[in-house]
Protein backbone atom coordinates (compact mmCIF):
# COMPACT_ATOMS: atom_id res chain seq x y z
CA UNK A 1 0.00 0.00 0.00
CA UNK A 2 1.74 3.08 -0.65
CA UNK A 3 0.97 6.15 1.62
CA UNK A 4 1.25 10.01 1.19
CA UNK A 5 4.04 10.71 3.16
CA UNK A 6 1.85 13.31 5.72
CA UNK A 7 -0.81 9.84 5.89
CA UNK A 8 2.27 7.48 6.31
CA UNK A 9 4.16 9.99 9.44
CA UNK A 10 -0.15 9.58 11.19
CA UNK A 11 -0.38 6.34 10.63
CA UNK A 12 3.67 5.73 12.17
CA UNK A 13 2.21 7.64 15.33
CA UNK A 14 -0.95 6.17 15.66
CA UNK A 15 0.16 2.56 15.81
CA UNK A 16 3.67 3.55 18.06
CA UNK A 17 5.38 2.16 15.49
CA UNK A 18 9.41 2.37 16.99
CA UNK A 19 11.15 3.44 13.41
CA UNK A 20 8.43 4.08 11.06
CA UNK A 21 8.69 1.68 8.77
CA UNK A 22 6.06 2.40 6.94
CA UNK A 23 6.53 2.57 2.83
CA UNK A 24 6.35 5.66 1.93
CA UNK A 25 5.61 6.83 -1.56
CA UNK A 26 8.39 9.12 -2.41
CA UNK A 27 7.57 12.48 -3.49
CA UNK A 28 7.00 12.56 -7.39
CA UNK A 29 7.90 9.38 -7.94
CA UNK A 30 4.72 9.19 -10.04
CA UNK A 31 4.80 12.90 -11.78
CA UNK A 32 8.26 12.79 -12.64
CA UNK A 33 8.30 11.02 -15.55
CA UNK A 34 6.32 13.33 -17.84
CA UNK A 35 7.78 16.66 -16.33
CA UNK A 36 11.01 14.75 -17.55
CA UNK A 37 10.17 13.83 -20.27
CA UNK A 38 8.58 17.92 -21.14
CA UNK A 39 12.68 19.10 -19.83
CA UNK A 40 14.57 16.65 -21.92
CA UNK A 41 12.35 17.58 -25.13
CA UNK A 42 13.67 21.11 -23.80
CA UNK A 43 10.49 22.54 -22.10
CA UNK A 44 12.11 24.76 -19.46
CA UNK A 45 8.41 24.68 -17.81
CA UNK A 46 9.07 20.85 -17.59
CA UNK A 47 11.86 21.31 -15.75
CA UNK A 48 10.62 24.18 -13.71
CA UNK A 49 7.91 22.00 -12.67
CA UNK A 50 10.84 19.39 -11.46
CA UNK A 51 12.82 22.31 -9.48
CA UNK A 52 9.40 23.12 -7.44
CA UNK A 53 8.53 19.55 -6.76
CA UNK A 54 12.60 18.73 -5.10
CA UNK A 55 14.45 21.72 -4.16
CA UNK A 56 13.34 21.73 -0.67
CA UNK A 57 14.62 18.52 -0.21
CA UNK A 58 17.76 19.06 -2.20
CA UNK A 59 18.31 21.69 -0.20
CA UNK A 60 17.71 20.66 2.93
CA UNK A 61 19.92 17.48 2.08
CA UNK A 62 22.50 20.07 1.20
CA UNK A 63 22.35 22.14 4.61
CA UNK A 64 22.41 19.20 6.80
CA UNK A 65 25.32 17.31 4.84
CA UNK A 66 27.12 21.17 4.57
CA UNK A 67 25.48 22.54 7.37
CA UNK A 68 25.87 26.14 6.28
CA UNK A 69 23.33 27.80 4.40
CA UNK A 70 24.88 29.66 1.67
CA UNK A 71 26.71 26.39 0.94
CA UNK A 72 23.46 24.52 0.91
CA UNK A 73 21.82 27.56 -1.56
CA UNK A 74 24.83 27.08 -3.97
CA UNK A 75 24.70 23.41 -3.72
CA UNK A 76 21.25 22.82 -4.60
CA UNK A 77 21.76 25.54 -7.24
CA UNK A 78 24.57 23.39 -8.57
CA UNK A 79 22.24 20.31 -8.31
CA UNK A 80 19.76 21.65 -10.51
CA UNK A 81 22.03 23.24 -13.02
CA UNK A 82 23.79 19.59 -13.21
CA UNK A 83 20.70 18.26 -13.66
CA UNK A 84 19.46 20.58 -16.35
CA UNK A 85 22.80 19.23 -18.28
CA UNK A 86 22.63 16.32 -17.43
CA UNK A 87 19.01 15.45 -18.27
CA UNK A 88 19.35 14.40 -21.78
CA UNK A 89 21.65 11.26 -20.63
CA UNK A 90 18.88 10.51 -18.08
CA UNK A 91 18.08 6.65 -18.65
CA UNK A 92 15.88 6.11 -16.34
CA UNK A 93 17.09 3.08 -14.83
CA UNK A 94 16.59 4.90 -11.34
CA UNK A 95 13.91 7.38 -10.43
CA UNK A 96 14.43 10.97 -11.31
CA UNK A 97 14.45 11.48 -7.47
CA UNK A 98 16.74 9.09 -6.75
CA UNK A 99 19.26 10.19 -9.55
CA UNK A 100 18.73 13.73 -8.04
CA UNK A 101 19.86 12.69 -5.26
CA UNK A 102 22.75 11.17 -6.52
CA UNK A 103 23.39 14.34 -8.49
CA UNK A 104 23.29 16.31 -5.05
CA UNK A 105 25.57 14.44 -2.70
CA UNK A 106 28.25 14.30 -5.43
CA UNK A 107 27.60 18.28 -5.38
CA UNK A 108 27.86 18.30 -1.87
CA UNK A 109 30.94 15.72 -1.71
CA UNK A 110 32.63 17.90 -3.99
CA UNK A 111 32.14 20.98 -1.79
CA UNK A 112 33.44 19.40 0.86
CA UNK A 113 36.19 17.81 -0.61
CA UNK A 114 37.37 21.48 -2.12
CA UNK A 115 37.18 22.82 1.79
CA UNK A 116 33.97 23.83 3.45
CA UNK A 117 36.47 25.16 6.19
CA UNK A 118 37.80 28.06 4.03
CA UNK A 119 37.05 31.22 5.54
CA UNK A 120 33.85 33.70 4.23
CA UNK A 121 34.58 36.77 4.65
CA UNK A 122 31.80 38.64 4.83
CA UNK A 123 29.93 42.03 6.26
CA UNK A 124 27.02 41.88 7.79
CA UNK A 125 25.51 44.95 9.24
CA UNK A 126 24.21 44.65 12.22
CA UNK A 127 22.61 48.55 12.41
CA UNK A 128 21.73 51.21 10.10
CA UNK A 129 20.96 54.81 9.82
CA UNK A 130 17.22 55.47 9.97
CA UNK A 131 16.87 57.25 6.36
CA UNK A 132 13.80 59.83 8.30
CA UNK A 133 14.37 60.07 11.72
CA UNK A 134 18.36 59.68 11.56
CA UNK A 135 18.45 57.15 14.34
CA UNK A 136 20.43 54.46 14.51
CA UNK A 137 18.49 51.66 14.50
CA UNK A 138 19.09 47.77 14.94
CA UNK A 139 18.62 45.63 12.40
CA UNK A 140 16.54 42.25 12.33
CA UNK A 141 18.81 39.47 12.74
CA UNK A 142 19.10 36.67 10.83
CA UNK A 143 15.34 34.94 9.35
CA UNK A 144 14.83 32.88 11.71
CA UNK A 145 12.11 30.84 9.49
CA UNK A 146 15.80 30.14 7.69
CA UNK A 147 16.77 28.21 10.51
CA UNK A 148 14.88 24.49 10.73
CA UNK A 149 15.74 23.88 14.58
CA UNK A 150 14.89 27.96 15.24
CA UNK A 151 11.49 27.37 13.19
CA UNK A 152 10.23 24.26 14.42
CA UNK A 153 10.93 25.46 17.71
CA UNK A 154 12.71 21.84 18.25
CA UNK A 155 13.90 19.91 21.18
CA UNK A 156 16.65 19.69 22.69
CA UNK A 157 17.18 16.62 20.82
CA UNK A 158 17.32 18.13 17.15
CA UNK A 159 19.98 20.36 18.11
CA UNK A 160 21.86 17.28 19.00
CA UNK A 161 21.38 15.58 16.47
CA UNK A 162 22.21 17.86 14.13
CA UNK A 163 25.68 18.18 15.82
CA UNK A 164 25.78 14.75 15.71
CA UNK A 165 25.53 14.52 12.19
CA UNK A 166 27.85 16.87 11.80
CA UNK A 167 30.64 14.97 13.88
CA UNK A 168 30.09 11.95 12.31
CA UNK A 169 32.08 10.87 8.63
CA UNK A 170 30.09 12.68 5.33
CA UNK A 171 30.23 8.80 4.43
CA UNK A 172 27.81 8.13 7.43
CA UNK A 173 26.20 11.33 7.50
CA UNK A 174 24.75 11.06 3.68
CA UNK A 175 23.90 7.64 4.32
CA UNK A 176 21.58 8.48 7.25
CA UNK A 177 20.07 11.69 5.52
CA UNK A 178 18.47 9.41 2.75
CA UNK A 179 17.60 6.68 4.74
CA UNK A 180 16.20 8.29 7.58
CA UNK A 181 15.40 11.33 6.43
CA UNK A 182 14.55 11.44 2.97
CA UNK A 183 12.89 7.67 3.14
CA UNK A 184 15.01 5.48 0.57
CA UNK A 185 14.83 2.04 0.65
CA UNK A 186 17.86 0.31 -0.01
CA UNK A 187 17.54 -0.34 -3.93
CA UNK A 188 17.22 3.53 -4.36
CA UNK A 189 20.06 4.32 -1.86
CA UNK A 190 22.30 1.74 -3.50
CA UNK A 191 21.81 4.13 -7.12
CA UNK A 192 22.13 7.37 -4.93
CA UNK A 193 25.35 6.25 -3.88
CA UNK A 194 26.95 3.74 -6.22
CA UNK A 195 27.34 1.09 -4.64
CA UNK A 196 25.70 -2.45 -4.41
CA UNK A 197 22.86 -3.03 -1.75
CA UNK A 198 24.64 -4.93 0.73
CA UNK A 199 27.26 -1.79 0.81
CA UNK A 200 23.80 -0.09 1.38
CA UNK A 201 22.97 -2.21 4.32
CA UNK A 202 26.35 -2.63 6.07
CA UNK A 203 27.30 0.85 5.81
CA UNK A 204 24.13 1.93 7.16
CA UNK A 205 24.27 -0.04 10.09
CA UNK A 206 27.74 1.23 10.82
CA UNK A 207 26.32 4.94 10.36
CA UNK A 208 23.38 4.11 12.88
CA UNK A 209 26.56 2.69 15.43
CA UNK A 210 28.11 5.78 14.87
CA UNK A 211 25.49 8.19 15.14
CA UNK A 212 24.21 6.31 18.38
CA UNK A 213 27.52 6.70 20.17
CA UNK A 214 28.26 10.35 18.95
CA UNK A 215 24.89 11.03 20.27
CA UNK A 216 25.40 9.66 23.85
CA UNK A 217 28.55 12.62 23.78
CA UNK A 218 26.06 15.54 22.84
CA UNK A 219 22.74 14.16 24.73
CA UNK A 220 23.30 12.38 27.75
CA UNK B 1 20.44 -12.10 23.76
CA UNK B 2 24.15 -10.26 24.85
CA UNK B 3 23.74 -6.57 24.72
CA UNK B 4 26.00 -6.05 22.28
CA UNK B 5 23.98 -8.37 19.92
CA UNK B 6 20.76 -6.04 21.04
CA UNK B 7 22.72 -3.03 19.77
CA UNK B 8 24.26 -4.50 17.13
CA UNK B 9 20.56 -5.49 15.69
CA UNK B 10 19.28 -1.83 16.91
CA UNK B 11 21.89 -0.58 14.06
CA UNK B 12 20.40 -2.82 11.66
CA UNK B 13 17.27 -0.77 12.29
CA UNK B 14 15.37 -4.01 13.84
CA UNK B 15 12.48 -2.80 15.59
CA UNK B 16 12.55 -5.01 18.30
CA UNK B 17 9.44 -4.82 19.69
CA UNK B 18 9.08 -8.92 19.99
CA UNK B 19 10.42 -12.05 20.74
CA UNK B 20 13.95 -12.06 22.37
CA UNK B 21 14.97 -8.57 21.85
CA UNK B 22 11.53 -7.67 23.41
CA UNK B 23 12.49 -9.38 26.26
CA UNK B 24 16.05 -8.34 26.91
CA UNK B 25 15.44 -4.65 26.43
CA UNK B 26 12.51 -5.48 29.18
CA UNK B 27 15.10 -7.26 31.40
CA UNK B 28 18.10 -4.67 30.92
CA UNK B 29 17.62 -1.22 31.93
CA UNK B 30 20.42 -0.06 28.98
CA UNK B 31 19.76 -2.01 26.16
CA UNK B 32 15.73 -0.49 27.46
CA UNK B 33 17.33 3.39 27.57
CA UNK B 34 19.26 2.88 24.14
CA UNK B 35 15.96 1.45 22.25
CA UNK B 36 14.15 4.09 23.82
CA UNK B 37 16.68 7.22 22.23
CA UNK B 38 16.86 5.06 19.01
CA UNK B 39 13.02 5.66 18.87
CA UNK B 40 13.43 8.96 19.26
CA UNK B 41 16.09 9.92 17.22
CA UNK B 42 14.06 8.34 14.30
CA UNK B 43 10.83 10.15 14.91
CA UNK B 44 13.35 13.34 15.19
CA UNK B 45 14.87 11.98 11.90
CA UNK B 46 11.96 11.90 9.92
CA UNK B 47 10.73 15.45 11.34
CA UNK B 48 13.83 16.41 9.60
CA UNK B 49 12.33 16.01 6.19
CA UNK B 50 9.88 18.97 7.05
CA UNK B 51 12.16 21.22 7.01
CA UNK B 52 11.58 24.72 5.56
CA UNK B 53 13.62 25.75 2.70
CA UNK B 54 14.37 29.93 2.08
CA UNK B 55 11.71 31.34 0.27
CA UNK B 56 13.69 32.66 -2.53
CA UNK B 57 15.15 28.99 -3.40
CA UNK B 58 12.77 28.54 -6.52
CA UNK B 59 13.52 31.75 -7.92
CA UNK B 60 17.19 32.03 -7.46
CA UNK B 61 17.96 28.33 -8.82
CA UNK B 62 16.04 29.13 -12.02
CA UNK B 63 18.08 32.00 -12.11
CA UNK B 64 21.39 29.87 -11.61
CA UNK B 65 19.97 27.20 -14.16
CA UNK B 66 19.03 29.95 -17.34
CA UNK B 67 22.22 32.29 -16.54
CA UNK B 68 24.17 28.52 -16.87
CA UNK B 69 22.42 28.25 -19.97
CA UNK B 70 22.88 31.40 -21.09
CA UNK B 71 26.37 31.17 -20.55
CA UNK B 72 26.73 27.56 -22.29
CA UNK B 73 24.50 29.12 -24.96
CA UNK B 74 27.34 31.91 -25.80
CA UNK B 75 30.52 29.10 -25.30
CA UNK B 76 28.88 27.06 -28.18
CA UNK B 77 28.93 30.46 -30.37
CA UNK B 78 32.27 31.36 -29.53
CA UNK B 79 33.36 27.59 -30.11
CA UNK B 80 31.07 27.52 -33.22
CA UNK B 81 33.09 30.96 -34.59
CA UNK B 82 36.56 29.65 -33.82
CA UNK B 83 35.59 26.39 -35.96
CA UNK B 84 34.50 28.60 -38.31
CA UNK B 85 37.37 30.71 -38.40
CA UNK B 86 39.83 27.52 -38.59
CA UNK B 87 37.67 25.98 -41.62
CA UNK B 88 38.06 29.60 -43.17
CA UNK B 89 41.58 29.89 -42.67
CA UNK B 90 42.29 25.97 -43.68
CA UNK B 91 40.07 26.96 -47.18
CA UNK B 92 42.43 29.70 -47.53
CA UNK B 93 45.39 28.22 -47.10
CA UNK B 94 43.76 25.36 -49.20
CA UNK B 95 43.50 28.23 -52.04
CA UNK B 96 46.43 29.93 -51.78
CA UNK B 97 48.94 27.33 -51.20
CA UNK B 98 52.35 26.99 -52.96
CA UNK B 99 52.82 25.12 -56.40
CA UNK B 100 52.45 25.61 -59.90
CA UNK B 101 48.26 24.51 -59.46
CA UNK B 102 45.30 25.74 -61.31
CA UNK B 103 43.66 28.53 -59.79
CA UNK B 104 39.97 27.15 -59.02
CA UNK B 105 38.67 30.12 -61.36
CA UNK B 106 40.51 28.59 -64.06
CA UNK B 107 38.94 25.37 -63.82
CA UNK B 108 35.63 27.18 -63.88
CA UNK B 109 36.65 29.05 -66.78
CA UNK B 110 37.72 25.35 -68.34
CA UNK B 111 34.75 24.20 -67.70
CA UNK B 112 32.49 26.96 -68.86
CA UNK B 113 33.87 28.04 -71.81
CA UNK B 114 32.91 25.66 -74.74
CA UNK B 115 35.80 24.46 -76.57
CA UNK B 116 37.12 26.66 -79.29
CA UNK B 117 35.55 29.87 -78.68
CA UNK B 118 38.45 31.22 -77.59
CA UNK B 119 40.47 31.02 -81.13
CA UNK B 120 37.59 33.42 -82.09
CA UNK B 121 37.64 35.76 -79.00
CA UNK B 122 39.62 38.99 -79.32
CA UNK B 123 43.19 38.34 -77.21
CA UNK B 124 42.85 41.56 -75.06
CA UNK B 125 39.78 39.41 -73.74
CA UNK B 126 41.38 36.43 -73.24
CA UNK B 127 44.23 38.45 -71.26
CA UNK B 128 41.67 40.33 -68.84
CA UNK B 129 39.56 36.87 -68.02
CA UNK B 130 42.95 35.45 -67.58
CA UNK B 131 44.21 38.29 -65.49
CA UNK B 132 40.57 38.61 -63.46
CA UNK B 133 41.01 34.24 -62.67
CA UNK B 134 44.49 34.77 -61.42
CA UNK B 135 43.83 37.56 -59.39
CA UNK B 136 40.51 36.43 -58.36
CA UNK B 137 42.49 33.72 -56.04
CA UNK B 138 45.99 34.96 -55.54
CA UNK B 139 45.15 38.79 -54.28
CA UNK B 140 44.46 38.84 -50.83
CA UNK B 141 46.84 41.66 -50.57
CA UNK B 142 48.05 44.76 -52.87
CA UNK B 143 51.40 43.21 -53.70
CA UNK B 144 50.60 39.83 -54.73
CA UNK B 145 47.62 41.55 -56.50
CA UNK B 146 50.41 43.05 -58.49
CA UNK B 147 52.34 40.09 -58.75
CA UNK B 148 49.23 38.57 -59.87
CA UNK B 149 48.74 41.39 -62.65
CA UNK B 150 52.49 40.59 -64.24
CA UNK B 151 52.30 37.14 -63.66
CA UNK B 152 48.36 37.35 -66.31
CA UNK B 153 50.73 39.94 -68.45
CA UNK B 154 53.00 37.72 -69.25
CA UNK B 155 50.86 34.60 -69.66
CA UNK B 156 48.84 36.79 -72.12
CA UNK B 157 52.02 37.84 -73.66
CA UNK B 158 53.21 34.39 -74.29
CA UNK B 159 49.65 33.57 -75.50
CA UNK B 160 50.90 35.62 -78.36
CA UNK B 161 53.76 34.26 -79.29
CA UNK B 162 53.57 30.91 -81.85
CA UNK B 163 54.39 27.31 -80.44
CA UNK B 164 54.68 28.55 -76.72
CA UNK B 165 50.48 28.20 -75.94
CA UNK B 166 50.04 25.25 -73.52
CA UNK B 167 46.50 26.85 -72.90
CA UNK B 168 43.66 25.13 -74.48
CA UNK B 169 41.60 28.28 -74.52
CA UNK B 170 44.43 30.58 -75.88
CA UNK B 171 43.82 32.81 -78.92
CA UNK B 172 45.21 31.97 -82.26
CA UNK B 173 49.24 32.38 -81.95
CA UNK B 174 49.89 36.18 -83.27
CA UNK B 175 46.86 36.92 -84.19
CA UNK B 176 46.18 40.60 -84.12
CA UNK B 177 43.43 42.57 -82.22
CA UNK B 178 40.98 43.54 -85.58
CA UNK B 179 42.09 47.68 -86.23
CA UNK B 180 46.09 46.45 -86.09
CA UNK B 181 48.20 45.36 -88.84
CA UNK B 182 50.44 42.86 -87.92
CA UNK B 183 53.51 44.82 -87.86
CA UNK B 184 51.73 47.32 -85.44
CA UNK B 185 50.76 43.94 -83.51
CA UNK B 186 54.38 42.75 -83.27
CA UNK B 187 55.87 46.38 -82.61
CA UNK B 188 53.18 46.26 -79.54
CA UNK B 189 53.98 42.81 -78.12
CA UNK B 190 57.35 43.32 -77.94
CA UNK B 191 56.72 46.70 -76.07
CA UNK B 192 54.62 44.52 -73.98
CA UNK B 193 56.98 41.63 -73.79
CA UNK B 194 59.77 44.28 -72.32
CA UNK B 195 57.42 45.93 -69.53
CA UNK B 196 56.49 42.57 -68.62
CA UNK B 197 59.89 41.82 -67.62
CA UNK B 198 60.59 45.49 -66.25
CA UNK B 199 57.33 44.83 -63.70
CA UNK B 200 58.33 41.08 -62.58
CA UNK B 201 61.76 42.31 -61.83
CA UNK B 202 60.15 45.27 -59.74
CA UNK B 203 57.19 42.44 -58.41
CA UNK B 204 59.93 39.95 -56.83
CA UNK B 205 61.47 43.04 -55.45
CA UNK B 206 58.44 44.06 -53.87
CA UNK B 207 58.27 40.78 -52.72
CA UNK B 208 61.29 40.70 -51.12
CA UNK B 209 59.76 43.98 -48.80
CA UNK B 210 56.84 41.66 -47.79
CA UNK B 211 58.23 38.86 -47.40
CA UNK B 212 62.08 39.50 -45.80
CA UNK B 213 62.46 35.68 -44.16
CA UNK B 214 62.15 33.82 -47.66
CA UNK B 215 64.06 36.18 -50.10
CA UNK B 216 64.92 33.60 -52.07
CA UNK B 217 61.62 32.40 -52.86
CA UNK B 218 60.18 35.08 -53.51
CA UNK B 219 63.03 35.57 -56.15
CA UNK B 220 62.71 32.67 -57.95
CA UNK B 221 58.94 32.17 -58.67
CA UNK B 222 58.52 34.74 -61.00
CA UNK B 223 56.31 34.91 -63.59
CA UNK B 224 58.92 35.16 -66.07
CA UNK B 225 60.41 31.78 -64.58
CA UNK B 226 57.03 30.29 -65.09
CA UNK B 227 56.41 31.19 -68.57
CA UNK B 228 59.59 28.72 -70.14
CA UNK B 229 58.14 26.08 -67.96
CA UNK B 230 55.57 24.75 -70.44
CA UNK B 231 53.13 25.72 -67.49
CA UNK B 232 50.15 27.62 -66.91
CA UNK B 233 51.92 30.54 -64.88
CA UNK B 234 49.85 30.82 -62.32
CA UNK B 235 50.50 33.85 -59.83
CA UNK B 236 54.75 33.39 -59.01
CA UNK B 237 55.28 31.29 -55.55
CA UNK B 238 52.23 32.66 -53.33
CA UNK B 239 50.43 35.72 -52.13
CA UNK B 240 51.80 35.15 -48.97
CA UNK B 241 55.46 34.53 -49.47
CA UNK B 242 56.21 31.00 -48.76
CA UNK B 243 57.57 27.74 -50.34
CA UNK B 244 56.27 27.00 -53.93
CA UNK B 245 58.04 25.05 -56.47
CA UNK B 246 59.62 21.42 -56.48
CA UNK B 247 62.43 23.54 -56.38
CA UNK B 248 61.99 25.35 -53.69
CA UNK B 249 61.19 22.46 -51.49
CA UNK B 250 63.97 20.83 -52.20
CA UNK B 251 66.15 24.41 -50.94
CA UNK B 252 64.39 24.18 -47.90
CA UNK B 253 65.83 22.42 -44.71
CA UNK B 254 64.38 18.71 -44.36
CA UNK B 255 62.33 19.69 -41.21
CA UNK B 256 60.68 22.16 -43.01
CA UNK B 257 60.11 20.43 -46.13
CA UNK B 258 58.96 17.20 -44.26
CA UNK B 259 56.46 19.52 -42.55
CA UNK B 260 55.51 21.16 -45.88
CA UNK B 261 54.58 17.77 -47.58
CA UNK B 262 52.79 16.58 -44.66
CA UNK B 263 50.63 19.64 -44.68
CA UNK B 264 50.36 19.70 -47.97
CA UNK B 265 49.02 16.13 -48.35
CA UNK B 266 46.86 16.65 -45.26
CA UNK B 267 45.26 19.64 -46.73
CA UNK B 268 44.88 18.21 -50.33
CA UNK B 269 43.60 14.83 -49.13
CA UNK B 270 41.23 13.43 -51.71
CA UNK B 271 38.31 13.87 -49.58
CA UNK B 272 38.76 17.69 -49.47
CA UNK B 273 36.64 19.56 -51.54
CA UNK B 274 38.93 22.26 -53.10
CA UNK B 275 36.50 24.77 -54.70
CA UNK B 276 32.84 24.69 -56.34
CA UNK B 277 32.38 25.09 -60.15
CA UNK B 278 29.08 27.01 -61.43
CA UNK B 279 28.86 25.64 -65.22
CA UNK B 280 26.31 23.77 -67.28
CA UNK B 281 25.25 20.41 -68.72
CA UNK B 282 26.26 21.47 -72.07
CA UNK B 283 29.45 22.32 -71.08
CA UNK B 284 30.09 19.73 -69.12
CA UNK B 285 29.13 17.54 -71.92
CA UNK B 286 31.42 19.30 -74.35
CA UNK B 287 34.24 19.09 -72.14
CA UNK B 288 34.50 16.00 -70.62
CA UNK B 289 33.38 13.91 -73.89
CA UNK B 290 30.00 12.99 -72.44
CA UNK B 291 27.14 11.29 -74.65
CA UNK B 292 24.05 13.49 -74.10
CA UNK B 293 22.24 10.92 -73.09
CA UNK B 294 24.89 11.04 -69.60
CA UNK B 295 24.44 14.71 -69.31
CA UNK B 296 24.33 16.28 -65.37
CA UNK B 297 20.70 17.27 -64.89
CA UNK B 298 20.05 20.97 -64.13
CA UNK B 299 20.63 21.98 -60.64
CA UNK B 300 22.63 18.83 -60.13
CA UNK B 301 25.69 18.39 -58.43
CA UNK B 302 28.28 16.45 -60.23
CA UNK B 303 32.24 15.96 -58.34
CA UNK B 304 35.55 16.11 -60.09
CA UNK B 305 37.91 14.00 -58.28
CA UNK B 306 41.52 14.09 -58.44
CA UNK B 307 43.38 11.40 -57.13
CA UNK B 308 46.98 11.62 -55.77
CA UNK B 309 48.35 10.50 -58.79
CA UNK B 310 46.82 13.02 -60.38
CA UNK B 311 43.75 11.09 -61.59
CA UNK B 312 41.07 12.31 -63.14
CA UNK B 313 37.55 11.05 -62.56
CA UNK B 314 34.17 12.04 -62.66
CA UNK B 315 30.88 11.41 -59.89
CA UNK B 316 27.69 12.03 -60.62
CA UNK B 317 25.35 12.93 -57.42
CA UNK B 318 24.96 9.96 -56.06
CA UNK B 319 28.89 9.88 -56.30
CA UNK B 320 28.94 6.79 -59.05
CA UNK B 321 31.70 7.28 -61.79
CA UNK B 322 31.02 8.70 -64.92
CA UNK B 323 32.02 6.80 -67.75
CA UNK B 324 34.06 9.57 -69.75
CA UNK B 325 36.65 10.18 -72.61
CA UNK B 326 40.31 10.07 -70.26
CA UNK B 327 41.80 12.14 -73.14
CA UNK B 328 38.99 14.43 -73.97
CA UNK B 329 39.18 15.48 -70.10
CA UNK B 330 43.05 15.67 -69.88
CA UNK B 331 42.81 17.61 -73.11
CA UNK B 332 40.44 19.93 -71.78
CA UNK B 333 42.48 20.49 -68.69
CA UNK B 334 45.64 21.36 -70.41
CA UNK B 335 49.24 20.17 -69.13
CA UNK B 336 48.55 21.83 -65.58
CA UNK B 337 48.30 19.31 -62.46
CA UNK B 338 44.97 19.63 -60.38
CA UNK B 339 45.29 19.56 -56.36
CA UNK B 340 44.23 16.44 -55.21
CA UNK B 341 40.79 16.79 -54.06
CA UNK B 342 37.48 17.00 -54.83
CA UNK B 343 35.77 20.24 -57.05
CA UNK B 344 32.12 20.20 -56.87
CA UNK B 345 30.54 21.14 -60.05
CA UNK B 346 26.95 22.89 -59.87
CA UNK B 347 25.25 22.33 -62.96
CA UNK B 348 23.05 25.34 -63.51
CA UNK B 349 20.91 26.19 -66.81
Amino acid sequence: MELLPEMALAYADAVGMPWRRVRVAPPGSDTDAPDVARARAGDEAGFEALVRRHEREVYCLAHRMLHDREEALEAAQDTFLRVFRALPTFRGEASFRTWLFGIALNVCRNRLARGLKRERVTTVPLAQEDQISGEVVALPLADSALDPEAAAGRSELRRAIAAALQRISPEHREIILLREVRGLDYDALAAALGCPAGTVKSRLARARAALRVTLEGVWP
Amino acid sequence: MTCEEFLRRLDQGDPMVEGDAAAHAAACPACDRALARSRAVANELSAMADEPAPPFLHARIMAHVRAGRRARAVRWRYAFAAAATVVLAVGTYVLLRPGPVLAPTQLAERLTNAPGHETAQNPTDTRERQAMAVGGVRAPAPVAKGRADKAASAQAARHTQPGVNTVAHAPAAGSPPPGETGAEHEAAERKAEAADEERSAGAALATQSVAPLVPDESKRTTAAEHAGANELPVVPANALGRAATASDSRQLPQPAQAAQSRAQSELAAPDTTVCAIRTTAGQVVAHLGLPTALAPPVDGVWTLVVARDGALAVHDARDRAVALDGTRLAAALGPVRLPPGRYTLLIER
